[in-house]
């Protein structure tokens, strides 16, 4: 019986050894490239060129991150410009998107009206139209527009965050019981005022959720922004990355120091608020 | 939600009719103004002659540009390799993100951080991905040739994006490894909709590890299974960024998936009247695909 016991114990921990190694190779395999980024971003000039490659580098190379934001250039404009310019459109479009699709969100979570289930299934089919054929019109109609290239990147950002984001809040909204907007009605308050004061705050898990999804719409976008944005001056960090291979430029250490300050922010975001994404995200698209 | 139905419903239901379309003008418009209207522009573009070079008026040339995209070889390979790109594509993310969801679908230590790291790809910027891509893969400095070589996998380094065969797997493999964890995520939750009962009944009545597998989480897993299955056909067909960044469709146009070839034919040849037929093409493959999403969220078998 103890041995019976005791063999069982140690097919246990066997198993349980052979997860934790299955754990470990899937999480570094999935990791790596992300790690190398960060790795070769560290390591000098010389490291990275030399014929032996290094896993770790030799002399961390910290100052680099400073270097890359004061002094690099790509195709002779600072980075930092870049990263401005992205910040700049990437937070107007996502503040916009998500307030109309907060009170688009509202309408089709709390008011039964005519149209209503056209008006969420063409939202729903315009997530899955082609940006490559929408682009081409749209390219044509903004640059005939008389703005700044900025505020043209920015209204198609704007308006591509807006169908998913509207589909994931309304989810949120559905959630909260509509007898918390009649009571605050009762209580005296207009239907923008319930929106205001009782639904948004509950809402705010599905806020920030559909903020995060708003945002990397624009601040991963590449198409749009090299259609409209001709000048390098007023390139946001994905054309500038990219120009960098156009560049035939050498500097991998310092491309590899701009992409880890880029990325990692939105990875430690993602992974803060990792819990809400996932609810909104299959609020979306899994529910329906 | 709420309260249709009731009598005082009815009765408020006309100002609640204009409070909501207040609500939802502005998406109304966003929707129609960059979305609606730039897909029927495109479609009518796709009948008329749009050579940007040539000044307007643009005249109607009926199916001209379909017969000049259906006529070109380039198009008919940009279709087989898209075919190939959306199968090996979403069947490897659809395995890789479902089996990793179920293998850590218990309870361990660590598990928010292993979690965490299945869904870290996603939330890197296509451009620096691609960029990682490409410095792992360069034939001098790239770790991929080192460790390949010194493993003597290969005898001396592979320029693994310059060779038309290899650069197209490079890109697969690229899409696959950004594209799996929203696979996992949304199998994940679908796991997490399982009642635990389930299990420990199951459990009760003697079922060991496949037994579970295969008779409560699998078919579980299903139905979430296929609508994930189809959003990913939707989106792969129409993916360009992943495709375009790492390799520029090139080399030899060997990576020149559709919307690639869209791309070009729009903004290098400004043929934007063939482009917008290629689109449309793409328009349907992809709407049909949707017709099938739609059909089955709504709970219909699709009936062929």
């Amino acid at each position: 019986m103890v041995k019976w016991k005791y063999r069982r114990h140690t097919q246990r921990s066997i198993t349980r050894l052979c997860f934790y190694a299955f754990t470990f190779v899937t999480c570094f395999a999935v990791l790596f490239p992300i790690m190398w980024m960060v790795v070769c971003s560290l390591k000098d000039n010389r490291e990275i060129f030399s014929a032996s490659v290094t896993l770790l580098p030799r002399r961390p190379q910290w100052s680099r991150y400073l270097y890359v934001l004061t002094q690099y250039d790509i195709l002779g404009v600072p980075f930092r410009t870049f990263i401005y310019n992205s910040l700049k459109v990437v937070a107007s479009s996502t503040l916009f998107s998500v307030v109309i699709s907060a009170l688009g969100g509202y309408a089709l979570s709390r008011f039964r009206f005519c149209g209503r289930s056209v008006v969420s299934q063409t939202i729903l089919l315009t997530q899955m139209l082609p940006a490559t054929l929408i682009v081409i019109p749209i390219y044509l109609t903004l640059m005939a527009l008389q703005v700044s290239p900025h505020i043209k990147v920015g209204i198609a950002y704007t308006t591509f965050g807006i169908p998913f984001c509207t589909w994931m809040i309304r989810g949120f909204f559905d959630s909260i019981p509509t007898s918390l907007d009649e009571a605050a009605m009762i209580d005296g308050c207009s239907r923008l005022g319930a929106f205001v004061r009782v639904v948004l705050p509950l809402a705010c898990p599905g806020i920030v959720a559909t903020t995060i999804f708003a945002f990397i719409v624009g601040w991963n976008d590449y198409l749009y922004a090299s259609l409209l944005l001709k000048r390098a001056e007023l390139w946001t960090v994905p054309l500038a990355l990219m120009g960098f291979v156009r560049d035939y430029s050498v500097d991998w250490n310092s491309i590899m120091a701009c992409s880890t300050i880029i990325t990692v922010p939105v990875i430690i975001l993602f992974l803060l608020l990792q819990r809400y994404l996932i609810a909104g995200l299959t609020a979306g698209s899994i529910k329906g | 939600m709420g309260n249709s139905g009731t009598r005082q419903g009815r009765l408020l239901s006309s100002r609640e009719a204009k409070t909501a379309y207040a609500f939802l003008l502005p998406v109304l418009i966003c929707v129609t103004a960059v979305l609606i209207y730039p897909i029927l522009k495109a479609i009518m573009m796709s009948f008329q002659d749009w050579f940007v070079l040539r000044a307007s008026p643009h005249e109607w040339i009926g199916i001209e540009n379909y017969r000049a995209v259906v006529g070109s070889e380039y198009f008919w390979f940009s279709v087989r390799i898209t075919a190939v790109y959306v199968t090996v594509t979403v069947i490897a993310k659809m395995i890789i993100g479902s089996s990793l969801s179920i293998a850590f679908n218990r309870e361990f230590p660590g598990k928010p951080l292993v979690l965490s790291t299945m869904i870290a790809p996603w939330a890197v910027p296509v451009a620096v991905g691609a960029l990682v891509w490409m410095l792992m893969l360069d034939p001098v400095y790239g770790i991929v040739n080192y460790i390949g070589v010194r493993l003597g996998l290969f005898d001396e380094p592979v320029s693994f994006l310059g060779q038309p065969g290899l650069a197209f797997w490079m890109v697969i493999a690229f899409a696959v490894w950004k594209g799996f964890p929203l696979v996992f995520v949304m199998m994940t939750a679908g796991l997490k909709s399982v009642p635990s009962e389930i299990y420990e009944a199951a459990l009760i009545d003697g079922a060991d590890g496949w037994q579970l597998l295969r008779r409560v989480t699998l078919p579980v897993l299903k139905p979430v299974w296929v609508v994930t299955l189809l959003l990913e056909v939707i989106w792969a067909i129409q993916e360009f960024e992943v495709v375009y960044l790492v390799a520029r469709g090139g080399p030899a146009r060997a990576t020149s998936v559709l919307t690639v070839y869209i791309y070009d034919s729009a903004f290098q040849n400004l043929r934007i009247g063939e482009a917008s037929a290629a689109g449309t093409l793409l328009l349907i493959v992809a709407a049909i695909f949707t017709m099938l999403y739609l059909r089955i969220l709504k709970g219909e078998e699709p009936a062929w």
